[in-house]
């Protein structure tokens, strides 16, 4: 039986003005970048005015990391509201009152979240589709692609739910998602920039590492993305930042940040199950922090 | 049905309720009354295992509620006090998603739903948007999404706040129903003369303990230790007065113009001989009626009424 909870996301999402003009909006972004880019190739070509077959190179890295930053953009939006809406709508006590268990309600509020992003990803897919006329492409790259995506709307999704367990208001758990989204995507690769300086300034010859990968960087979702250009594209996004320009390497990468991603999701939506759940020790534990005193003047 | 032992609510160094202890049994409609922040609420979203008691045990059907919290929420039906609705969803909708969430199967919840909108009257609003209704029909609405699975008890916080009299009556004619399909109802209420009406038992707290509980009869027995009697006489009343205070079972009198009131201690049958010996000292009387204390007035007796 399909989620309840799902059911009526879908339900009420679809309804609103705001799905079909974010989905409007995404192809028009989508298309817009690959019309610049193919026009610009035109333009540019050293060779007189022509179309570069090597140019799609560009354009397929190009579209699958502003894909990849604009699901990063959309999802904490999608999800940050999801349980203190319920709270600010106040039906998350006649939800959480059911005999629906918390971790399905969390589960139901994320896979409606993941629908939308689905659906994005689908529009997407014609756009996309384009690259295959100039070849270099198979399906598979397409499918690992969008595998990679959903993995990081789960990731990120997970990151917006948290949030919004954890805050009781919107905007607090908005600003909380989108701020831990910008260190995992921003953060991580700065305190990589210094490491790496560290390890540059400090070692020398022999001393260097050969593959130089720090943990850190497994918490990025970029991590996973660029090791799935370099293995099918051979480039490099992150140039000479980490030393991984095996193919090998770039799978295991990619591996280790999908492991990482799925799990660190899994562990943010139980914790999110055991804050909704008012029978729990951890679901309760900060109901007496909103009751103040109100002190009233004495004129 | 329902039993709470030494139930207390503690935030922080705040306690909210103290050391409560109730017992409902099946098929009793028990009214809560109280102050604001006397601990009503807390005390009922505790049963609707919405909050966790900080020390105490309540009981639904004899399954202790935090360790059977899937089984006594299939037993129970709430309705909050504030409660707010979901944008883009019909009525129809609004009930199967409740029925799905409360585990009914397709076929149990399309039979279901009907039968429910019938009973809070709002069939003709089946294909309406929630957000589109009034309040007395969110309130019924509510009402029917707490009955969606057929709890044996029904726990009502403020079902009729904010209605205006004509939904109020609507509200009442359902309670009434829903009483005589044998639920179990444990209500609070802000309006104590529809409680006395419906309810079978009353329990007025204040401060987080209950201070009064038993049926309307037995609170005012406790409450009222003398009788009161009012009688109106044509002219006289300084006679009247005088004659009244000569007797001794009543303990005072008020006079008012030609309107006359007493306390007397003893049965109704002992205001017998006093109109007798009224009237034969020439005491005009034209009406004579006595006084029935009502739950405003035990209300008001019983509890402080300090802010909290």
């Amino acid at each position: 039986m399909i989620n309840p909870v799902l059911k009526k996301e879908l339900k009420t999402r679809m309804r609103t003005w705001k799905t079909p003009a974010m989905i409007s909006l995404y192809a028009i972004l989508i298309c817009s970048l690959f019309f610049i880019i193919f026009i610009e190739s035109f333009v540019n070509s050293r060779y007189g005015v022509g179309f570069r077959p090597y140019s799609v190179r560009t354009m397929y890295i190009v579209i699958t990391i502003f894909q990849m930053l604009l699901i990063i953009f959309i999802v904490p939006a999608i999800t940050s509201s999801s349980i203190c809406g319920e709270r600010e709508r106040r039906t998350f006590d006649m939800l959480v009152g059911t005999r629906l268990s918390s971790f399905s309600i969390v589960l139901g509020k994320l896979m409606a979240s993941l629908a939308q992003i689905v659906l994005l990803l689908i529009v997407s897919i014609p756009i996309l589709s384009i690259m295959f006329l100039f070849g270099g492409f198979s399906p598979g790259n397409i499918i690992m692609l969008f595998l990679f995506y959903l993995v990081t709307a789960i990731y990120f999704g997970s990151i917006g739910i948290f949030t919004s367990t954890f805050f009781r208001k919107t905007t607090t758990s908005t600003i909380m998602s989108y701020l831990i989204s910008l260190f995992l995507v921003g953060g991580t690769i700065i305190i990589t920039v210094i490491w790496a300086e560290f390890v540059r300034s400090n070692l020398y010859g022999s001393q260097r590492p050969a593959s130089f990968y720090p943990l850190i960087m497994h918490f990025n979702p970029f991590s996973g993305l660029s090791s799935i250009l370099l293995y099918q594209m051979g480039e490099n996004i992150f140039g000479g930042l980490l030393y991984t320009n095996q193919k090998s390497v770039a799978l295991l990468n990619l591996y280790i940040n999908v492991g990482v991603s799925l799990t660190i999701s899994f562990i943010l939506l139980f914790l999110s199950s055991l804050k909704i759940n008012p029978m729990n020790k951890f679901g309760n534990w900060n109901s007496g922090k909103k009751r103040k005193k109100k002190k009233t003047k004495i004129k | 049905m329902l039993r709470l032992e030494n139930v207390t609510k503690n935030y922080g160094k705040f306690t909210a309720v103290n050391n409560l202890s109730l017992q409902i049994k099946e098929g009793e409609i028990f009214g809560f009354v109280g102050p604001n922040g006397a601990g009503k609420t807390t005390t009922l979203k505790m049963i609707a295992t919405l909050l966790k008691p900080s020390y105490g045990k309540i009981y639904i059907d004899d399954f202790e509620i935090t360790s059977n919290v899937k089984r006594v929420r299939g037993a129970m039906g709430y309705m909050p006090d504030f409660f707010g609705v979901y944008d883009n969803l019909k009525v129809n909708e609004y009930l199967e998603f409740y029925g799905d969430v409360a585990g009914l199967s397709h076929t149990e919840r399309d039979k279901v739903i009907p039968d429910l909108l019938e009973l809070v009257d709002l069939k003709h609003k089946e294909k309406a948007y929630v957000d589109s209704l009034s309040r007395g029909m969110k309130q019924r609405l509510c009402l029917a999404r707490s009955l969606i699975h057929n709890p044996k008890l029904l726990i009502l916080d403020e079902p009729a706040s904010g209605m205006d009299p004509r939904a109020r009556v609507q509200m009442k004619g359902i309670l009434k129903e829903l009483r005589r399909m044998g639920k179990t109802i444990l209500i609070s209420s802000h309006i104590l003369p529809e409680l006395s009406e419906l309810c079978t038992n009353i329990g007025i707290i204040e401060h987080g303990k209950i201070i009064e509980c038993g049926t309307v009869e037995e609170i005012m027995k406790k409450v009222t230790k003398t009788n009161v009697f009012k009688i109106k006489v044509l002219d006289s009343a300084d006679k009247a007065e005088r004659l009244l205070l000569e007797e001794p079972i009543i303990s005072d009198v008020y006079v008012d113009e030609n309107h006359i009131e007493f306390d007397y201690d003893g049965e109704e049958k002992s205001i017998i001989p006093i109109i007798r010996m009224l009237m034969n000292n020439d005491i005009p009387i034209i009406s004579f009626n006595p006084i029935e204390s009502n739950l405003e007035e035990i209300f008001m007796k019983v509890t402080k009424g300090e802010d909290e």
